[in-house]
Protein backbone atom coordinates (compact mmCIF):
# COMPACT_ATOMS: atom_id res chain seq x y z
CA UNK A 1 0.00 0.00 0.00
CA UNK A 2 2.54 2.36 0.25
CA UNK A 3 4.60 2.17 -2.35
CA UNK A 4 0.47 3.06 -4.59
CA UNK A 5 0.39 5.89 -2.25
CA UNK A 6 3.77 6.88 -2.78
CA UNK A 7 3.92 6.21 -6.61
CA UNK A 8 2.84 9.21 -8.95
CA UNK A 9 -0.61 8.85 -11.03
CA UNK A 10 -0.21 6.87 -14.42
CA UNK A 11 -2.52 6.12 -16.60
CA UNK A 12 -1.10 2.69 -16.70
CA UNK A 13 -1.07 1.93 -12.90
CA UNK A 14 -4.22 1.01 -11.09
CA UNK A 15 -4.76 4.40 -8.70
CA UNK A 16 -5.41 3.76 -5.14
CA UNK A 17 -7.80 6.29 -3.99
CA UNK A 18 -8.85 5.77 -1.03
CA UNK A 19 -7.61 3.45 2.16
CA UNK A 20 -8.73 2.02 5.69
CA UNK A 21 -6.41 0.41 8.57
CA UNK A 22 -8.65 -0.91 10.85
CA UNK A 23 -6.78 -2.97 14.17
CA UNK A 24 -8.18 -5.67 15.47
CA UNK A 25 -9.31 -4.53 19.57
CA UNK A 26 -7.83 -7.86 21.22
CA UNK A 27 -4.46 -8.31 19.32
CA UNK A 28 -3.19 -5.02 17.64
CA UNK A 29 -0.82 -7.26 15.60
CA UNK A 30 -3.43 -7.94 13.50
CA UNK A 31 -4.98 -5.36 10.91
CA UNK A 32 -7.43 -5.55 7.92
CA UNK A 33 -6.65 -3.00 5.20
CA UNK A 34 -9.13 -1.89 3.17
CA UNK A 35 -7.73 -0.42 -0.60
CA UNK A 36 -9.93 1.28 -2.75
CA UNK A 37 -8.97 0.99 -6.44
CA UNK A 38 -10.06 1.74 -9.83
CA UNK A 39 -12.12 -1.38 -10.49
CA UNK A 40 -11.33 -2.52 -14.27
CA UNK A 41 -13.65 -5.59 -15.04
CA UNK A 42 -10.86 -8.55 -16.86
CA UNK A 43 -7.55 -9.07 -16.74
CA UNK A 44 -4.68 -10.30 -19.33
CA UNK A 45 -5.00 -13.77 -18.22
CA UNK A 46 -9.04 -13.82 -18.79
CA UNK A 47 -8.09 -12.49 -22.40
CA UNK A 48 -5.68 -15.03 -23.35
CA UNK A 49 -8.29 -17.53 -22.57
CA UNK A 50 -10.87 -16.21 -24.60
CA UNK A 51 -8.44 -15.90 -27.68
CA UNK A 52 -7.37 -19.90 -27.29
CA UNK A 53 -5.68 -19.53 -31.31
CA UNK A 54 -3.84 -16.17 -30.01
CA UNK A 55 -4.32 -12.12 -29.83
CA UNK A 56 -4.51 -9.98 -32.60
CA UNK A 57 -1.80 -8.58 -33.67
CA UNK A 58 -3.28 -5.15 -32.64
CA UNK A 59 -4.40 -5.98 -29.57
CA UNK A 60 -1.05 -7.26 -28.73
CA UNK A 61 0.76 -3.49 -30.24
CA UNK A 62 -2.38 -1.81 -27.96
CA UNK A 63 -1.56 -3.23 -24.52
CA UNK A 64 2.57 -4.44 -25.09
CA UNK A 65 2.41 -0.26 -25.48
CA UNK A 66 0.19 0.14 -22.43
CA UNK A 67 2.25 -2.69 -20.14
CA UNK A 68 5.66 -0.85 -21.10
CA UNK A 69 4.78 2.15 -20.55
CA UNK A 70 3.37 1.16 -17.07
CA UNK A 71 6.83 -0.55 -16.76
CA UNK A 72 8.91 2.66 -17.36
CA UNK A 73 6.70 4.60 -14.75
CA UNK A 74 8.29 2.06 -12.34
CA UNK A 75 11.01 2.51 -13.30
CA UNK A 76 11.44 6.13 -12.96
CA UNK A 77 10.84 5.82 -9.75
CA UNK A 78 12.85 2.69 -8.30
CA UNK A 79 9.82 0.55 -8.26
CA UNK A 80 9.92 -3.47 -8.88
CA UNK A 81 6.82 -5.21 -9.31
CA UNK A 82 8.05 -8.74 -8.34
CA UNK A 83 4.88 -10.31 -9.55
CA UNK A 84 4.37 -9.76 -13.00
CA UNK A 85 1.89 -12.19 -14.30
CA UNK A 86 -1.19 -11.70 -16.36
CA UNK A 87 -3.17 -12.31 -13.55
CA UNK A 88 -1.95 -8.98 -12.16
CA UNK A 89 -2.49 -7.21 -15.76
CA UNK A 90 -5.99 -5.56 -15.64
CA UNK A 91 -7.94 -4.97 -18.69
CA UNK A 92 -11.01 -2.90 -19.85
CA UNK A 93 -12.32 -4.58 -22.82
CA UNK A 94 -14.79 -1.87 -23.35
CA UNK A 95 -11.47 0.48 -24.05
CA UNK A 96 -8.64 -1.53 -24.40
CA UNK A 97 -7.17 -0.08 -21.30
CA UNK A 98 -4.44 -1.80 -19.25
CA UNK A 99 -3.02 -1.34 -15.78
CA UNK A 100 -0.49 -3.06 -14.15
CA UNK A 101 -2.50 -4.23 -10.59
CA UNK A 102 -1.50 -5.74 -7.13
CA UNK A 103 1.41 -4.41 -5.96
CA UNK A 104 2.19 -6.81 -2.56
CA UNK A 105 5.57 -8.05 -3.52
CA UNK A 106 6.59 -4.26 -5.02
CA UNK A 107 9.82 -3.05 -3.51
CA UNK A 108 11.49 0.75 -3.99
CA UNK A 109 14.87 -0.49 -4.78
CA UNK A 110 17.89 0.47 -2.94
CA UNK A 111 21.61 0.13 -3.58
CA UNK A 112 22.19 -0.13 -0.28
CA UNK A 113 19.37 -3.10 0.76
CA UNK A 114 19.61 -6.84 -0.51
CA UNK A 115 16.81 -8.26 -1.86
CA UNK A 116 15.66 -11.71 -1.52
CA UNK A 117 15.28 -13.80 -5.00
CA UNK A 118 12.43 -16.00 -3.82
CA UNK A 119 9.54 -13.22 -4.13
CA UNK A 120 6.50 -13.27 -6.27
CA UNK A 121 4.85 -16.24 -8.29
CA UNK A 122 7.63 -18.73 -9.15
CA UNK A 123 6.65 -19.60 -12.66
CA UNK A 124 6.69 -16.21 -13.90
CA UNK A 125 9.69 -15.12 -11.86
CA UNK A 126 12.84 -13.60 -13.88
CA UNK A 127 15.58 -15.66 -14.63
CA UNK A 128 18.20 -14.15 -12.37
CA UNK A 129 15.75 -14.93 -9.47
CA UNK A 130 15.39 -18.35 -10.36
CA UNK A 131 19.43 -17.97 -10.29
CA UNK A 132 19.46 -16.49 -6.88
CA UNK A 133 20.26 -13.00 -8.00
CA UNK A 134 19.68 -10.71 -4.66
CA UNK A 135 21.37 -7.53 -5.74
CA UNK A 136 18.90 -6.81 -9.16
CA UNK A 137 17.41 -3.74 -10.18
CA UNK A 138 13.95 -2.30 -12.13
CA UNK A 139 14.59 -5.00 -14.93
CA UNK A 140 13.91 -8.09 -12.59
CA UNK A 141 10.40 -9.11 -12.24
CA UNK A 142 10.29 -8.10 -15.75
CA UNK A 143 9.41 -11.79 -17.35
CA UNK A 144 9.01 -10.30 -20.83
CA UNK A 145 9.38 -13.47 -22.31
CA UNK A 146 6.48 -15.42 -21.14
CA UNK A 147 4.36 -12.09 -20.65
CA UNK A 148 4.96 -11.87 -24.62
CA UNK A 149 4.89 -15.29 -25.86
CA UNK A 150 1.76 -15.40 -23.67
CA UNK A 151 0.23 -13.02 -25.82
CA UNK A 152 1.47 -13.83 -28.82
CA UNK A 153 0.61 -17.97 -28.94
CA UNK A 154 -2.55 -17.55 -26.76
CA UNK A 155 -0.91 -20.11 -24.51
CA UNK A 156 -0.48 -19.65 -20.94
CA UNK A 157 2.43 -22.25 -21.03
CA UNK A 158 5.32 -22.57 -23.38
CA UNK A 159 6.82 -26.07 -24.03
CA UNK A 160 10.24 -26.76 -25.51
CA UNK B 1 13.46 -30.62 -29.01
CA UNK B 2 14.52 -26.53 -28.84
CA UNK B 3 11.28 -24.61 -30.41
CA UNK B 4 11.61 -21.55 -31.84
CA UNK B 5 10.52 -19.83 -28.72
CA UNK B 6 13.15 -21.16 -26.57
CA UNK B 7 15.95 -19.53 -28.92
CA UNK B 8 13.78 -16.71 -28.43
CA UNK B 9 13.70 -17.26 -24.82
CA UNK B 10 17.98 -17.65 -24.88
CA UNK B 11 18.18 -14.62 -27.20
CA UNK B 12 16.73 -11.99 -25.14
CA UNK B 13 17.63 -13.76 -21.89
CA UNK B 14 20.94 -13.97 -23.39
CA UNK B 15 22.59 -11.34 -21.02
CA UNK B 16 21.81 -13.48 -18.01
CA UNK B 17 25.22 -15.35 -19.09
CA UNK B 18 26.96 -12.76 -16.98
CA UNK B 19 24.86 -14.07 -14.13
CA UNK B 20 26.07 -17.64 -14.27
CA UNK B 21 29.61 -18.43 -12.37
CA UNK B 22 32.54 -16.61 -14.49
CA UNK B 23 34.40 -19.88 -13.53
CA UNK B 24 32.21 -21.79 -15.86
CA UNK B 25 33.32 -22.20 -19.51
CA UNK B 26 31.03 -20.72 -21.78
CA UNK B 27 29.19 -23.88 -23.00
CA UNK B 28 28.03 -24.94 -19.66
CA UNK B 29 27.23 -21.37 -18.87
CA UNK B 30 24.58 -21.89 -22.10
CA UNK B 31 23.79 -25.23 -20.68
CA UNK B 32 22.65 -23.83 -17.27
CA UNK B 33 21.35 -20.52 -19.46
CA UNK B 34 18.53 -23.05 -21.40
CA UNK B 35 17.94 -24.95 -18.28
CA UNK B 36 16.73 -22.02 -16.40
CA UNK B 37 14.68 -20.69 -19.58
CA UNK B 38 13.12 -24.73 -20.02
CA UNK B 39 12.50 -24.61 -16.04
CA UNK B 40 10.54 -21.28 -15.81
CA UNK B 41 8.51 -22.08 -19.20
CA UNK B 42 7.81 -25.75 -17.06
CA UNK B 43 6.94 -24.00 -14.26
CA UNK B 44 4.06 -21.78 -16.00
CA UNK B 45 1.64 -24.97 -16.31
CA UNK B 46 0.21 -24.59 -12.56
CA UNK B 47 -0.72 -20.75 -13.46
CA UNK B 48 -3.78 -21.40 -12.82
CA UNK B 49 -3.42 -23.23 -9.47
CA UNK B 50 -3.98 -19.43 -7.62
CA UNK B 51 -6.82 -18.60 -10.13
CA UNK B 52 -10.05 -16.34 -8.32
CA UNK B 53 -12.83 -17.58 -8.59
CA UNK B 54 -15.83 -15.21 -9.45
CA UNK B 55 -18.82 -15.23 -7.69
CA UNK B 56 -23.10 -14.50 -8.42
CA UNK B 57 -23.35 -13.12 -4.96
CA UNK B 58 -23.75 -9.74 -4.40
CA UNK B 59 -25.03 -7.56 -1.18
CA UNK B 60 -27.59 -4.90 -1.69
CA UNK B 61 -27.11 -3.42 1.01
CA UNK B 62 -25.09 -0.28 2.12
CA UNK B 63 -22.09 0.28 3.77
CA UNK B 64 -20.71 3.31 5.19
CA UNK B 65 -16.99 3.79 5.62
CA UNK B 66 -14.55 6.01 7.05
CA UNK B 67 -11.63 6.11 4.88
CA UNK B 68 -8.51 8.25 4.03
CA UNK B 69 -8.96 10.23 0.90
CA UNK B 70 -5.19 9.45 -0.47
CA UNK B 71 -4.55 12.60 -2.53
CA UNK B 72 -5.57 14.96 0.08
CA UNK B 73 -4.71 12.42 3.04
CA UNK B 74 -8.23 13.90 4.69
CA UNK B 75 -10.55 11.67 5.96
CA UNK B 76 -13.50 11.14 3.94
CA UNK B 77 -17.01 9.01 4.46
CA UNK B 78 -17.94 6.97 1.48
CA UNK B 79 -20.91 4.54 0.91
CA UNK B 80 -20.40 1.72 -0.69
CA UNK B 81 -23.20 -0.47 -2.14
CA UNK B 82 -23.84 -3.36 -4.58
CA UNK B 83 -20.74 -5.50 -3.36
CA UNK B 84 -20.33 -7.99 -5.10
CA UNK B 85 -17.14 -10.71 -4.58
CA UNK B 86 -15.25 -10.92 -7.88
CA UNK B 87 -11.29 -12.84 -6.69
CA UNK B 88 -9.90 -13.89 -3.50
CA UNK B 89 -6.69 -14.79 -3.13
CA UNK B 90 -4.40 -15.99 -0.28
CA UNK B 91 -4.14 -13.44 1.82
CA UNK B 92 -7.37 -11.11 0.53
CA UNK B 93 -10.38 -10.56 -1.42
CA UNK B 94 -11.07 -8.38 -3.37
CA UNK B 95 -14.86 -6.91 -4.52
CA UNK B 96 -16.74 -4.72 -6.98
CA UNK B 97 -19.26 -1.75 -5.74
CA UNK B 98 -20.31 1.37 -6.36
CA UNK B 99 -19.95 4.85 -4.67
CA UNK B 100 -22.52 7.15 -4.38
CA UNK B 101 -21.14 9.28 -6.71
CA UNK B 102 -21.96 6.35 -9.25
CA UNK B 103 -18.18 5.47 -9.66
CA UNK B 104 -17.14 1.59 -9.32
CA UNK B 105 -14.33 1.11 -7.64
CA UNK B 106 -12.18 -2.58 -6.78
CA UNK B 107 -12.29 -2.83 -2.88
CA UNK B 108 -9.44 -5.22 -2.01
CA UNK B 109 -8.89 -6.44 1.97
CA UNK B 110 -5.82 -7.94 3.60
CA UNK B 111 -5.97 -9.22 6.47
CA UNK B 112 -2.33 -8.75 8.06
CA UNK B 113 -1.05 -11.19 10.89
CA UNK B 114 2.05 -11.64 12.46
CA UNK B 115 2.64 -14.47 10.03
CA UNK B 116 2.28 -12.35 7.12
CA UNK B 117 4.92 -9.83 8.29
CA UNK B 118 6.93 -12.36 9.27
CA UNK B 119 7.05 -13.30 5.36
CA UNK B 120 7.17 -9.53 4.53
CA UNK B 121 10.59 -9.52 6.57
CA UNK B 122 11.63 -12.59 5.17
CA UNK B 123 11.31 -11.25 1.83
CA UNK B 124 13.23 -8.39 3.00
CA UNK B 125 10.80 -5.70 2.36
Amino acid sequence: MEILRALPPSENIVQLRHYSVEHEPEDEDNRQLTLFMDYLPSNLQHIIQEHATGLPLSLIQVYTQQLLRGLNHLAKHNVVHRDLLPRNILIDPNTQCLRLADFGCAKVITTDSPNHPTVGTYQYRALELLFGATVYNTKAGIPFKVLAHSKISGRQVSSF
Amino acid sequence: MIGIDSILAIVIRSDLIDVIPQQFPLLLRAVCLITACRRTNDQTMDSSANEFETSPESTAAMSEMTVVDTTSGDEVQITLRDEQPVAKGGWSTVSKASLSNGDVVAVKRIRESSHYKVLLAVSGD
